[in-house]
Order: structure tokens, then C-alpha cells, then sequence
């Protein structure tokens, strides 16, 4: 009866550090770099086993992109999963994302490309439909690292040039510029780069009545008054014949060399 | 009672001080540590300061963990072969304050590790801090900042996560027969707390078959979560990012795995056979 | 309290489990033995036998399969009871950073000795051992004899009623092992009671009051050491006696002769006869 009454005692005791250690958990984690059990499986083979121990992440970071790097020169595509593992042991390094994303979305494109014949075999078609297919896989490793990326911002950005570049969507790569200039920290061109991309995509309308709010409410203040958002605004101003009273006040910034 | 498991720890503190095994991981994890300073030039992007953290963290980890292991059984396991522990328990010394007695010397020792280490980073953190604030400032970047608060907070919350293995590590050398198996099976149990934060965020989520549900609760209860004592990083570059009531929090938590652990260790002595 | 033996031993028994098949080895098969207070009581018996199995079950380091045992009047190897129990192991092991001053103050401390009374306490215990001028040293630059003797030092720093010692001359030279046996006929004269275990026989006929002989678990003989060593076959007569009968016709012929019978004795064999005689086989 009495071993009985400490094997509970003892049980209760085990139960209720666990859920202490729980509840330390679910605070904890917020900092400790998230590793997705999914992309686990997929590179287990590659030393993330030691990478979980919570210790020498960054350097085995280094040593798998090391190794990616090896494999990208010899423009091999097994190195994506390198520079995954890479992303994923030291998550917050705005290095592997991006870089990632340049190899998979510039890059890789034209390896398959010579790999199907060259340039001259492989017709215009079907060029751009594999430097969509890769710049969209280009995205979706952007959009992995937004959440945990220290600068979200230049992720982002890099996402609207693949857009416009590769995809051929402005009005996608106004979206990703949108969101840029959304996140803190974004460059002093996302906003420009949004409209114009709408612009490029039909909707100049939109471009212009969303930039000159943020012009003059934020840009104009700038110590060079942002000259060429002021630029393409009045170029919006002359294409949609927006009434003289009705356009935006001279500004200092207009007298002088465009940037 | 508290008499003679102090002075049981005190000859367990000397006792391990004299190891040579503490010596050479200290003198590795410290080299290991130092090696951070040349690597500096294969950091592609990270903040330098952070590299050389999660270096000095990582060295006290592994290094700590395998010290927090081995010591214990060693110390243990000397006792017996020797047969000084029957001279010690033939005295009014209760197995529990025996095992007491060798977990605190042992974990003053762990002490002594993580403090030695964390002074090591701690140094040089502070050295590198002001060249690397001001090129910071050059690229007109925001300087990082080393916080001494959160380093002190880090070395305690270390230094509970090596009182926790090696409270797991005595607890087997109870049960066990032979130095090599505690090792072994403790080395297994350090591996399960580190990698049981998956069971735990697998929980965290609504889908889920019943029984696998249960058996992840009973899984995530049973060992303690090693993993969420590493966030040194966080605490020291970017305290302002660390929730408030987390260090609390995760002090609380060794404190009860601490107690549990060493009651069953105690329990699981007073059968065993001298 | 003070009538009560110093151990009692009934029915005592402990089985090992060996092997990855856990065959039961029989150790101790029930024994049952007393000790009375301030006497010094030798337990015998070859390697192997069970004697210290049986004296780690008393001390409780070892739980016993069934049977019971008393301490010092304690139903179990209490606290209280170890408090008054020395313990000296066999082949003994200590700290070898230590000095001898600093284990015997540890075990000063361990066994309950008051903080303002440990020194004195040691200084006594060093002194019983003859070892108050290799205190200072530390325990690693010892002698077997001398650990063997710092051993009986650290087993009686806290005064203890009973001292246990498993083959306290083992290993030591006839010169130390005449030192030890004068220790302990110097805590005898103090009123201790003594549990020796030895394979010296000799210091154990010359030492010891009572004698308890274990061999293959078992109790084969148990009594007072002139009882068990004196021989009933035969007859010792001394110059000066005999029977009544022939002593009278052995008086008369002896007065005879102008000879006085003075005593009828029976003759001693000696502790190892009696040893051999009774344990099957050599265990070496």
C-alpha cells in the first residue's frame, strides 16, 4: 500500500514538471529557432540530427552551405537541399534565404535550360515557362523564410524583381513590392516600385492615387523630396489628363538633376 | 541530515575537481570556444557577435552535457569499486542524503564549468563589441548590444539543464550495474530531452489520431524539454525578443523535473546492493 | 538495554541471483548466532563463506532474503543504531587527496560527532591507531598497514559501542598486526564490543572471547573460544592429578614417588586444528 502511495506520488510528480516544462516550452519557442518537422524528415541525412542539439547551428549552417555552394558551381541541383538545411539551422540569416532563392530562381533556369540543348534547341516558350516554374519556386522559398528572416523586408523585395523579371507578372511583383513597403525596414524604392509595376500592369489609376498620399505624406519629406516618385507621378498626372487644379503643388525637389 | 549531505559534497566537490576528464573538456569547450575568434571569417552574413555566441554556447552545451553525464557515473561508480561507500553508508548516512550528497558536489562542479565558459564568452562578447557596433554604425545599420543581464541569466539557466542530466545520469547509475551502461542510457535520455520539443509541437497541433495524441502528452510529460533552455542567444543580443516570465518560467520547470528526478533516484538506491 | 546482545542473528538467510538467468546463490542459509555486549567475537570461516554478507546484512548494505537480526537493540540497522556501530571493510579504500586527519574528521562529521567536539575526537581516535604523526599526510602516501590502521581510526572517532572489522590484519605485517591487536585489547578494556572477522587464527585465539565458524552459508560452530577449542576425548593430566579413582592409585603411585597431583585438565588443540578439522577442502 505504501510503495503504492509513493509510485503515484512519484508519477504526479513526473506529470506535473511535464506540464511545467510545457508551459516553459510554449514561451521559450517564440525564440528558439522554429525547424519545421516536414523539411526535418527531408534532410535528416544531412547532420541536422546535430544541428538540433541546439548547439553550433550557425556553423553547421555554414558547413552545409559550404557545401551547396560546392555543388553550385559544378551547377548541380542537389545542392538545394544544402542551402534548404542551410535555411533551416540558422533561419534568421537573411544570407541563405536570399541567396537560395537567386540560385533556385536565376539560376537553376538555365542549368535545365543547357541541359535540354541550349538556348538556340530549347525554344522562347519554353525558356520562359521553365524561368516561371523556377522563379515560382523561387517565391515559395522567400515566403518560407518571411516569417522568420531577420529582414523580411529585403526577401520581399527580391520576391517583386523575380515577379517582374522571370514571371512576367507586374501586377504580382507590385504585390510583393506592396508588402515590402508594408515591412519595416523595407528599401526607399519599394514604394516606386509598386507603382510602377501596377502601372506596368494596367492600372495607373490605382499607381497614382496610391502613390501620392504616400509621397506627400512620407517621401516629400525626405531631404531630396524623392524626385523620382514625383517624377513618375507627374507622368500619371499628363497620361490620365488629371486636371491642373487638381495635381500635386510644385515641389523644390522638381528644379533639381533627376537622380 | 543537511550536515552530512554537505560534507558528502564537499569530498564529491574536491573529489571531482581532481578529475582529469573535467579538465580536458574544460580545456576543449575553452578552445573551442576561443576557435570562434578566427572562424569569424566564414560567417556569410550572420552578426558576428551572434556567431561567436551560439559557438560559446554551443561549446558549453555539448561539452557541459557530456561532463554532466559522465562525471556523475564516475563518481558513483568509484564509490562502489571501491567499496567506499560501504564505509560511508556502515555511518547514520541514509542512501537518499548519500545521493544527495554526490549530485550537489557534482553539480557544483557543473557550476564551476558553466561559469568558467560563460565568463570566456562573456569576455569575448564584450571585447568584439565595440569594432562590431561601430561598423554597424558605418553601414548605418542598428548597433547590436551585448547584455551582461541576460549572459547571467543564460549561465543559470544552463547551469539547471546540466543539473537536470546529471540528476537523469545518477538516476540511472541507481538502476544500473555497470559504469558503461549509465553512459550509454544516460547519453540516450539527454538525446530524448533535446529532440522531445518535436513530440511537444506535434501536440501543439489539433490533428491527430487519440492514442498517438496520448502518447505524445505521456511522451512530452515524461521528459524534460532540454531544448528550451538554449534561447543564450535571444538573452544576450536581443532581450527585448525574449517573452516576459520565460527565464521564470523555465526555472520553475528544472526545479520540479530537479526534485522528481532525484526522489526517484533516491527511491531506486535504497534497493540496490552495495 | 544493556543485557541485550550487541547482534542477534535468527534465521538469517540472503540468496543472490546470478547470471542472466538470475540462478539463486545461497550466501547466508539460516543463521543464527548472538553477540553479547563488551566481548570481542570472531567470526571465521574460509572465502566465500557468507561472514561478511551476513556482517553487511547487520549493517544494512545489504538486505536480507528472510530471517531478522537485532542492532544494538534496534529491530533494523536504524540510524541510531550505525551511530553506535564502527565499520571497518575489508581491504579498506579511502580518499586519496585526503589526509588521514581530514578523513577522520569527515567521518567524525558523517557519523554524528558534535562540530566543537570533532578535533578532540580525532586527535583521540589518531592516537588509538598510533597514527598522530601521519595524519598530516595524505592517504594516498600510505602503507597498507597504515590504511588499515587509519581504517580503525575513522571506525572509532565517534565512540562507537560496537566496532565491526572484516580481516583488519590483511595484508599487514606480524609487526602491525600485533599493533592492531593491541587496539583491540585497548577498546575491549573501554567496554567495546568487537566483531572481528580474520584468517590470522592465531590473534583470534589470543584476542577473541567467543567464536563463531560459517562455512558454505552456514553456522557450523558457535561458543566461548576456551569451550569450543578444548578437547573431551582426551585428558590432560598434570603432574600433580588424575580421575578419583586412578587419580587416587596415580596419587598414591605419584606419593609414592613424593609427587602431588594439582589439577585434571582437558588438553587445548589449537584454533587451526579445530579449523581444518571441521571446514571441507581449501579454498585457495
Amino acid at each position: 500500500m505504501r510503495r503504492t502511495a509513493w509510485v503515484l506520488v512519484a508519477l504526479l510528480g513526473v506529470l506535473g514538471a511535464g506540464e511545467l516544462s510545457s508551459r516553459a516550452w510554449s514561451r521559450a519557442r517564440a525564440v528558439v529557432p522554429e525547424l519545421r518537422r516536414a523539411d526535418l524528415e527531408l534532410t535528416a541525412g544531412q547532420g541536422v540530427a546535430l544541428g538540433l542539439l541546439g548547439g553550433f547551428r550557425p556553423l553547421l549552417a555554414d558547413l552545409a552551405w559550404i557545401r551547396g555552394y560546392v555543388l553550385w558551381e559544378r551547377q548541380d541541383r542537389t545542392c538545394e537541399a544544402h542551402l534548404r538545411t542551410a535555411c533551416l539551422l540558422d533561419p534568421h540569416s537573411n544570407y541563405f534565404w536570399e541567396n537560395r532563392a537567386n540560385i533556385i530562381g536565376l539560376d537553376m533556369a538555365h542549368w535545365e535550360i543547357r541541359v535540354r540543348g541550349g538556348y538556340f534547341a530549347v525554344t522562347e516558350a519554353t525558356q520562359q515557362a521553365i524561368f516561371e516554374r523556377y522563379a515560382r519556386k523561387a517565391l515559395a522559398a522567400l515566403e518560407d523564410g518571411l516569417p522568420v528572416a531577420r529582414n523580411p523586408a529585403a526577401l520581399l523585395a527580391l520576391g517583386g524583381y523575380l515577379a517582374e523579371t522571370k514571371i512576367k507578372d507586374p501586377l504580382l511583383g507590385a504585390e510583393y513590392y506592396l508588402r515590402c513597403h508594408r515591412t519595416p525596414g523595407s528599401p526607399w524604392y519599394s514604394a516606386y516600385f509598386h507603382a510602377r509595376l501596377l502601372r506596368d500592369g494596367g492600372k495607373e489609376r490605382q499607381a497614382y492615387e496610391w502613390l501620392r498620399p504616400v509621397w506627400q505624406d512620407k517621401l516629400s519629406k525626405r531631404e531630396d523630396g524623392s524626385p523620382t516618385e514625383l517624377a513618375f507621378l507627374r507622368d500619371c498626372e499628363r497620361s490620365l489628363n488629371i486636371p491642373l487644379s487638381a495635381r500635386i503643388p510644385p515641389h523644390p525637389c522638381e528644379s533639381e538633376p533627376a537622380r | 541530515m543537511l550536515t552530512r549531505i554537505l560534507w558528502i559534497a564537499r569530498i564529491t566537490f574536491l573529489e571531482a575537481l581532481r578529475q582529469r576528464f573535467l579538465a580536458f573538456l574544460l580545456v576543449l569547450a575553452a578552445g573551442f570556444t576561443l576557435g570562434s575568434l578566427p572562424l569569424r571569417s566564414i560567417d556569410f552574413g550572420h552578426g558576428e557577435l551572434k556567431f561567436l555566441a551560439d559557438l560559446g554556447f554551443g561549446a558549453l552545451l555539448l561539452f557541459g552535457s557530456v561532463l554532466a553525464v559522465v562525471l556523475p557515473a564516475q563518481l558513483l561508480y568509484a564509490e562502489i569499486d571501491n567499496r567506499t561507500a560501504l564505509t560511508l553508508l556502515a555511518k547514520p548516512v541514509g542512501r537518499g542524503e548519500f545521493l544527495l550528497g554526490k549530485f550537489l558536489g557534482t553539480w557544483a562542479v557543473l557550476g564551476v564549468f558553466t561559469g568558467v565558459l560563460t565568463l570566456l564568452v562573456g569576455l569575448i562578447l564584450v571585447g568584439r563589441e565595440p569594432m562590431v557596433a561601430a561598423r554597424a554604425l558605418s553601414l548605418q545599420l542598428t548597433p547590436p548590444e551585448v547584455d551582461l543581464w541576460g549572459l547571467c541569466q543564460h549561465a543559470l539557466l544552463q547551469w539547471l539543464r546540466l543539473g537536470i542530466v546529471a540528476a537523469l545520469a545518477l538516476l540511472v547509475g541507481a538502476l544500473a550495474q555497470t559504469f558503461l551502461y549509465t553512459v550509454v542510457v544516460g547519453s540516450m535520455a539527454v538525446l530524448a530531452g533535446q529532440l522531445v520539443w518535436i513530440a511537444q509541437d506535434a501536440l501543439a497541433r489539433p490533428d491527430g489520431s487519440p492514442l498517438g495524441r496520448a502518447g505524445l502528452w505521456v511522451t512530452t510529460r515524461l521528459f524534460p524539454n532540454l531544448q528550451g533552455y538554449n534561447i543564450g542567444e535571444p538573452l544576450v543580443l536581443d532581450p527585448s525578443s525574449v517573452p516576459e516570465g520565460t527565464v521564470l518560467s523555465l526555472v520553475v520547470a528544472a526545479i520540479a523535473y530537479l526534485a522528481v528526478i532525484l526522489l526517484l533516484a533516491c527511491a531506486a538506491f535504497r534497493r540496490r546492493e552495495i | 538495554m544493556t543485557d541485550l546482545p550487541a547482534i542477534s542473528v535468527t534465521d538469517l538467510t540472503k540468496d543472490f541471483r546470478v547470471g542472466i538467468r538470475g540462478v539463486k546463490l545461497r550466501a547466508v542459509d539460516n543463521v543464527t548466532f548472538s553477540i553479547p555486549r563488551g566481548q570481542v567475537f570472531g567470526l571465521l570461516g574460509p572465502n566465500g563463506c557468507g561472514k561478511s554478507t551476513t556482517l553487511k546484512i547487520v549493517l544494512g548494505l545489504v538486505p536480507a532474503t528472510s530471517g531478522s537480526f537485532t542492532l544494538l537493540g534496534s529491530a533494523a540497522a536504524t540510524p541510531e543504531a550505525r551511530a553506535r556501530t564502527g565499520f571497518l571493510p575489508e581491504a579498506p579504500y579511502f580518499h586519496r587527496f585526503l589526509t588521514g586527519r581530514e578523513l577522520v574528521r569527515y567521518c567524525a562529521r558523517l557519523s554524528g560527532v558534535p562540530a566543537e567536539r570533532v578535533e578532540s575526537a580525532t586527535d583521540d581516535a589518531l592516537a588509538l591507531a598510533d597514527m598522530t604523526e601521519a595524519g598530516a599526510r595524505r592517504v594516498g602516501t600510505y602503507s597498507k598497514g597504515m590504511l588499515q590502521r587509519i581504517g580503525l581510526a575513522q571506525a572509532v572517532v565517534h565512540d562507537p559501542e560496537l566496532v565491526v572489522l572484516d580481516e583488519p590484519t590483511a595484508g599487514v605485517d606480524p609487526v602491525g598486526s600485533a599493533a592492531i591487536g593491541r587496539m583491540i585489547g585497548a577498546m575491549r578494556a573501554r567496554g567495546k564490543t568487537i566483531v572481528l572477522c580474520s584468517h590470522l587464527l592465531g590473534q583470534v585465539e589470543q584476542v577473541c572471547d567467543r567464536v563463531a565458524i560459517m562455512d558454505r552459508g552456514r553456522l557450523v560452530l558457535e561458543g566461548r573460544i576456551d569451550d569450543v577449542l578444548a578437547r573431551r576425548d582426551a585428558h590432560q593430566i598434570s603432574v600433580e592429578g588424575l580421575t578419583p579413582a586412578a587419580r587416587a592409585a596415580a596419587e598414591e603411585a605419584l606419593a609414592r614417588h613424593g609427587a602431588r597431583v594439582t589439577s585434571v585438565e582437558h588438553p587445548r588443540q589449537t584454533l587451526e586444528d579445530l579449523f581444518r578439522r571441521l571446514v571441507t577442502g581449501s579454498r585457495d
